[in-house]
């Protein structure tokens, strides 16, 4: 190696040491940087992370809310719409009601005097015979050709038949009255009695016998039962629903298995406990069934199993609603598939009791007037 | 017959050895072999903080007498001779017969900064005999806002005209940046609280992007007081306040920039890095000012988004130019993003050079702050932690 050759190799090796010293001092700092620029960043991002968990459970607790709102919002405008429909049903049947009580009473009222007048012609008639027994051919013929003496006894009947007619028409009236409970809007101590049978009529032709099925049976087994305080029109369309959804099974039974022997039934019971003071009505039917897999969801609102456009899926979790919610009391069902179902209600006797005894339920009450 | 293509050229050599006096020996030797005899009118050079300075320049001016020369102080150094460096100097000597190139100086920025950037450019337009097309600019953000100093530029070259630079460092130390300028009336100026520019004129095409890739992460804030480059309030709490929980109580520092939403319910935002914080008033403290009202988030700088935003700023930039011979690229990268970038700061070097298919020569600095649009077709704006790529040619 000449000296040239040296020196510029000692140049080269000088600078690559000063390089080198320079970037292991650089190096020093960088590493105590990023050994910092580590830490921070962990922090940092720790911090983020817990934000983001508190964001996710306010998030998480906001959409419940949301759920729980919308679910009372589906709720409350189902319960509008069939309290819509069931208001509309009830001025309906309270103006029929109204219309036919006027024309029928003057009839009824007028069938008295029809019956009086009709006694004292007769008896003026045979006064005439009496005084006057040598008859004119004429009048022969005329007594013989309207049949006198049956005429005397059928008259008497006709108005009999006539005034129990009348008389049917103005019990079912009342009973229109009774099941439309237009005028009771607040709780009032009611015959649950006559509540279930003037629903029954609102149902009567859906008993009557069908292609598919013989005429439904309708078996009532009332108990004594001491009035009771509720919400008469509320509880009517309670029972309205249970009837027609009886009937509804029983149909499908019948349509299910078309060599079905059995007479169909649709079973109405009340007892009265006095140990709870309370009521039980069971309205059972021997139709279809529940499935048990279903059965936990037949009190959810929108829950139906009915053709789409058959059915809004809202009538039993409304009904729910009005034993429950309204009334404090209990509603439940007992099914057995392809034998039939029994929907028991449980009502206690007096509202005012049991919102004195529960002061958590009075809330709830005062939360039902509300709606 | 067909015109000759202009002359443009651009050529630039790299030196990491510490020493002054060799590495500028280096920057002559390597400059003046691939000039090959051509003129170097004028020159940008970035040079580390612990360089003798003055003697690079006096060098450089010595080997080139005709030469116009800026350039400052940097926190690292790109070019495609030697890629990432720290604690070297690089230096760029551009040759045209027909793209006119002249330099400007403006003194005393903190005193006023309207009247230091009037000055520069008033000093290089004075030279040009066309309408200047494009500035380059460096500045010192420790002495003055840097908004006030693009302010000033745009005062006299337009809102619009493309100004593009960065703000001269010192390796985050924060304690005195340099400015280099060079001319034949003022030789060798080494300054503080100064702005250079250079101004090109003539035939030249050029286009640029500017490259983000943070991520707003904390909860968002209200700006609620002001002044000029100093945050001191943030939901009408001191600004350290609501940096506390996020680094348990530490200082903020420039790997942490706030992002600034340009408008309410607008995703698009800029950064503004603290530089430094003061624990009494709980304010922090950046190169440029901070707007009087606006939505605020702490940023985190994801190494992959970053080099990856990077790329696609450069792809951009290419695809963007519309001349027939690029010349040259420029980088003018943030500190921060060496910083938070680290080991794979070489990363976002390589995925330019990777799409740099003509072999264009490179050069570039990491910045306190770069100048340049920050969207496309909109007027230059001063921000943080990005990159900006300007590619020149004819």
């Amino acid at each position: 190696m000449d000296i040239t050759t040296a020196a510029q190799r000692i140049q080269e090796l000088e600078k690559t040491n000063r390089i080198l010293a320079k970037q292991l001092s650089r190096s020093e700092s960088n590493r105590q940087q990023i050994e910092l620029q580590h830490e921070t960043s962990a922090t940092f991002l720790r911090q983020v992370i817990q934000e983001l968990q508190t964001s996710q459970v306010r998030l998480e607790e906001r959409t419940q809310t949301l759920e729980t709102t919308l679910q009372e919002l589906r709720l409350t405008q189902g319960k509008l719409v069939a309290s819509e429909k069931m208001s509309a049903l009830g001025t309906m049947v309270a103006g029929v009601a109204h219309e036919i009580n006027n024309p029928i009473n003057f009839v009824h009222g007028n069938l008295s005097h029809v019956n009086l007048y009709s006694q004292d012609l007769l008896h003026l008639l045979k006064l005439y015979q009496q005084e006057f027994p040598a008859t004119s051919s004429k009048l022969a013929i005329a007594i013989e050709a309207i049949d006198l003496p049956f005429l005397e006894q059928d008259l008497k009947k006709t108005l009999q038949s006539m005034s129990s007619g009348t008389d049917r028409i103005r019990k079912i009236v009342n009973s229109l009255k009774i099941f439309a409970r237009l005028d009771e809007a607040a709780y009032k101590y009611i015959d649950l009695h006559e509540s279930l049978n003037s629903t029954v009529l609102m149902i009567q032709n859906r008993l009557d016998a069908t292609e598919d099925r013989a005429a439904i049976q309708l078996v009532t087994e009332y108990r004594p039962i001491p009035q009771v305080e509720c919400y008469a029109s509320a509880l009517n369309q309670v029972f309205l629903q249970l009837l027609n959804n009886a009937i509804d099974a029983i149909n499908d039974q019948s349509i299910q298995h078309p060599i079905w022997k059995q007479i169909p039934q649709v079973r109405i019971q009340t007892n009265y406990d006095g140990a709870t003071d309370s009521i039980t009505i069971t309205i059972g039917d021997n139709g279809c069934g529940i499935p048990e897999t279903i059965r936990p969801k037949i009190f959810d609102p929108f829950f139906t199993t009915k053709p789409i456009g058959q059915g809004t899926g809202l009538g039993l979790s409304t009904s729910y609603q009005t034993i429950v919610g309204q009334h404090k009391g209990q509603l439940y069902c007992r099914s057995v598939p392809a034998h039939g179902t029994e929907f028991v209600i449980h009502l206690p006797l007096r509202q005012s009791l049991v919102i004195s005894d529960t002061p958590h339920q009075q809330d709830n009450q005062d939360q039902q007037h509300g709606d | 017959m067909k015109d000759a293509p202009i002359v443009f050229q651009a050529v630039i050599s790299h030196s990491n050895d510490p020493d002054t006096l060799s590495a500028a020996i280096e920057l002559i030797e390597h400059s003046q072999r691939q000039l090959a005899g051509a003129i170097a009118q004028t020159g940008i050079l970035f040079a580390a903080p612990d360089f003798e300075h003055q003697v690079l320049l006096r060098h450089i001016s010595q080997a080139f007498p005709h030469l116009q020369l800026i350039g400052g102080s940097s926190d690292a150094e790109i070019s495609s001779e030697m890629g990432f460096q720290e604690d070297s100097c690089v230096l760029v000597l551009f040759h045209s017969d027909e793209i006119e190139m002249v330099v400007g100086i403006g003194h005393e920025l903190s005193q006023n900064a309207a009247q230091a950037t009037a000055t520069a450019i008033a000093q290089a337009q004075s030279q040009l005999t066309q309408p200047s097309k494009l500035c380059i600019t460096f500045a010192d953000g420790l002495t003055q806002d840097g908004n006030q100093v693009l302010t000033g530029l745009q005062a006299v070259l337009g809102d619009h005209f493309p100004i593009l630079g960065g703000i001269t460092s010192d390796q985050m130390r924060f304690q005195q940046t340099r400015q280099f300028f060079h001319n034949a009336e003022i030789n060798n100026a080494v300054m503080s609280d100064a702005v250079v520019v250079l101004l090109f004129a003539g035939p030249l095409q050029f286009s640029h992007r500017t490259a983000q890739g943070w991520t707003p992460l904390s909860q968002k804030g209200e700006i609620t007081k002001v002044g000029g480059t100093t945050l001191t309030e943030i939901n009408g709490q001191p600004t350290l306040e609501f940096y506390r929980p996020y680094l348990n109580g530490a200082a903020p520092t420039v790997e942490y920039p706030l992002a600034i939403f340009t408008a309410p319910d607008n995703e698009q935002f800029y950064l503004r890095e603290p530089i430094r914080s003061d624990p009494m008033t709980g304010s922090l403290t950046s190169t440029a000012s901070f707007p009087e009202t606006g939505t605020v988030q702490i940023a985190y700088g994801e190494r992959e988004k970053l080099i990856a935003a990077s790329q696609q700023g450069f792809i951009q930039a290419l695809a963007d130019y519309d001349g027939n011979h690029p010349a040259i690229v420029l980088l003018f990268s943030c500190a921060t993003r060496r910083v938070v970038l680290g080991t794979r700061t070489t990363e976002e070097y390589h995925v330019v050079q990777s799409l740099n298919q003509l072999q264009l020569p490179i050069i570039g600095f990491y910045t306190y702050g770069e100048i340049a649009p920050l969207n496309y077709n909109q007027p230059s704006e001063v921000h943080h932690a990005t990159l900006v790529s300007l590619i020149i040619g004819t």
